[in-house]
């Protein structure tokens, strides 16, 4: 490995460390300061670690909107309080923003996170769900189908998105285009693959709380977005059905569609909950950023197609992500992070006070991405912006049920929400 | 942690598992506040440790387990054996289950014992201090420990012909 694991790496001189992070914010869980670096510089595997991992129990292979791999490290890890750290080795090489990543080893018969040879916390791999290694009935690998979380299943039916197929118009920080040309993965999945995995894989008692999905967006279709909504209802009705009609637990991370659009997909299928990310939560930015979602539906657009879907949804049951971090892209972002919070809070504020939650995403730069050569923030940051969300969510009574540590996992500040 | 439930010099697995057992668990949150349940479902594992299965995910005895992994601290566990024998247990959270295959386990087996439920977490506590707290026993000790503490008409002599 190329990184410069010293002491006196430079960029630990420019930033707090995590044990400076955490004395600093001694309210805030250790657990979720360490997930979060660990997402935000990514992880390596020290070859004890691989040495431990079992193909028969632990998750190795997954196949998804950002991921595509059949090698024998672990998809992701585990802490011992139930925390997920969603991390995973990037396409196209590791980049952590410069920095080292956590290693994994084994010390003392444990799998371990290390960082400068000091052990940081006890982590274990993601085990694989039984239903992982069977076929549909046209010979699809489920796997290639669902891919999961320790208890959840994700769904991504539209692999590659439209808004790459328009240059200029693809988010600067998404890799879903270039994970898509790199394999071998078809654009769209059938339908009966994905109703077929599902239904098999939820005999497994005791494994999943939460059928997810989301994909690329699809332009088309007689309305802008008609495909993708008319695909999603296709899944979805399919999947309700295993249900007996009813509502279950489910997520589905979309483009932000319109309220008819919306209300058909609530009125058809058994979904219960709705996010649709704006990724950054300032409009100058939005548009640098995501300039397709900002040509085909606009800022203000988004924000009251979320707030409207509260509507339909319920209060909890909407909500928006963001990358955290991407809001300091230069050469357009904030250079400073007290303005950034201000302003970001003050955003999230707003929409909470509809009925949206806000939710963060660690920022870990693809070295595949437009971004890729951008530096993300330092540990603080994040876990001042995760409090912010977390405070702002309980000033509202906006519950974090539908994307919490359990459903999704991915999001230091709904972790906060557990207690 | 085998030593530190052997002292109790008796078979203390046999007690957490037989079903006329009542054991109360208190936690406290991040507001300070101590929450008491009674919870029927500890068991004592190879290791020496505890396992507690917790049903209700937003339960506060749930959150405040969750505090407790995360800040270091303690909860309590007192144990009424059906013999009125009792035992208090200081332990500190050090796991909790949510998934994999030992999850699966306990996920089967209370919903064999009660039926249609769900499981949260299997928590892991880890025992750091366990006495026993019968009466008759911490009477006696406690007298044994401070002689002064008692009253007086108990000491006095009766027919001393004063
Ligand atoms: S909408 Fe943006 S972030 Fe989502 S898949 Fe398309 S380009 Fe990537």
């Amino acid at each position: 490995m190329s990184y410069d694991r010293s002491h006196t790496g430079a960029w630990r001189e420019k930033e707090l460390s995590l044990r400076q992070v955490m004395e600093k914010y001694p309210e805030v869980s250790p657990f979720v300061i360490i997930k979060t670096d660990a997402q935000r510089r990514g992880v390596e595997y020290a070859d004890r670690a691989l040495a431990a991992v079992d193909p028969d129990i632990h998750l190795t292979k997954v196949r998804s909107d950002y991921s595509n791999k059949e090698d024998l490290t672990p998809v992701s890890l585990m802490m011992r309080d139930g925390t997920s750290i969603c991390t995973s080795v990037d396409v196209g090489g590791n980049t952590s923003s410069g920095r080292d990543p956590y290693l994994v080893d084994v010390v003392d018969g444990k799998v371990v996170l290390v960082d400068e040879n000091r052990v940081i916390e006890e982590v274990s791999y993601w085990e694989k769900p039984d239903f992982h290694e069977k076929e549909t009935s046209r010979g699809t690998p489920m796997w290639h189908v669902v891919s999961v979380r320790p208890q959840r299943l994700c769904i991504h039916p539209h692999q590659h998105c439209d808004y790459w197929k328009t240059p200029g118009h693809g988010c600067k920080f998404c890799a879903m285009s270039a994970v898509y040309h790199s394999g071998n993965k078809p654009e769209l999945l059938d339908v009966r693959d994905i109703v077929e995995s599902v239904a098999e894989a939820i005999k497994e008692p005791g494994r999943n709380v939460n059928i997810f999905l989301t994909g690329g967006t699809l332009c088309g279709g007689e309305n802008f977005l008609d495909d993708e909504v008319n695909y999603y209802e296709e899944i979805l009705g399919g999947i309700t059905k295993l249900f007996g009609g009813r509502r279950f637990p489910s997520q589905l991370i979309s483009t932000a569609f319109s309220f008819e659009q919306l209300r058909r997909l609530y009125d058809n299928t058994g979904l219960t909950s709705y996010t649709a990310d704006i990724e950054v939560l300032n409009k100058d930015l939005f548009a640098w950023i995501c300039p397709g979602k900002a040509a085909t539906i606009g800022y203000d657009e988004w924000k009251e197609r979320l707030c409207r879907a509260v509507e339909i949804f319920g209060k909890g049951n909407v909500n928006t992500g963001l990358v955290v971090g991407v809001e300091f892209a230069t050469p357009n972002g904030f250079e400073n992070e007290d303005e950034a919070l201000e302003s970001i809070l003050a955003e999230a504020d707003e929409l909470s006070s509809c009925g949206v939650g806000v939710v963060g995403c660690v920022w870990h730069v693809s070295p595949v991405s437009i971004f890729k050569k951008q530096i993300s923030p330092g540990l603080e940051y994040y876990v001042r912006l995760a409090k912010g969300f977390d405070r702002i969510r309980r000033k509202y009574g906006i519950n974090v049920d539908m994307d919490n540590y359990r459903r999704c996992g991915n999001h230091p500040d709904t972790d906060l929400g557990r207690i | 942690m085998g030593v530190l439930l052997s002292v109790l010099n008796e078979d203390f697995g046999q007690i957490l598992a037989d079903p006329e057992t009542i054991a109360a668990l208190a936690t406290t949150g991040s507001d300070g506040s101590v929450h008491v349940a009674f919870k029927g479902s500890f068991c004592l594992r190879e290791d020496g440790n505890l396992e507690y299965d917790e049903v209700i995910e937003a339960s506060q005895t749930n959150k405040n387990l969750v505090y407790s992994i995360w800040f270091g601290k303690t909860v309590s566990i007192s144990f009424l054996a059906k013999d009125h024998r009792s035992f208090l247990v200081i332990g500190r959270p050090v796991r909790a289950l949510v998934s994999g295959r030992e999850f699966r386990e306990h996920y089967v087996a209370i919903r064999g014992r009660l039926g249609d439920v769900d499981l949260s977490t299997v928590w892991i506590i880890e025992p750091v201090s366990v006495c026993e707290q019968s009466f008759e026993k911490r009477r006696t000790e406690e007298e044994n420990a401070h002689p002064l503490f008692r009253h007086l008409d108990r000491l006095a002599v009766s027919g001393s012909g004063l």
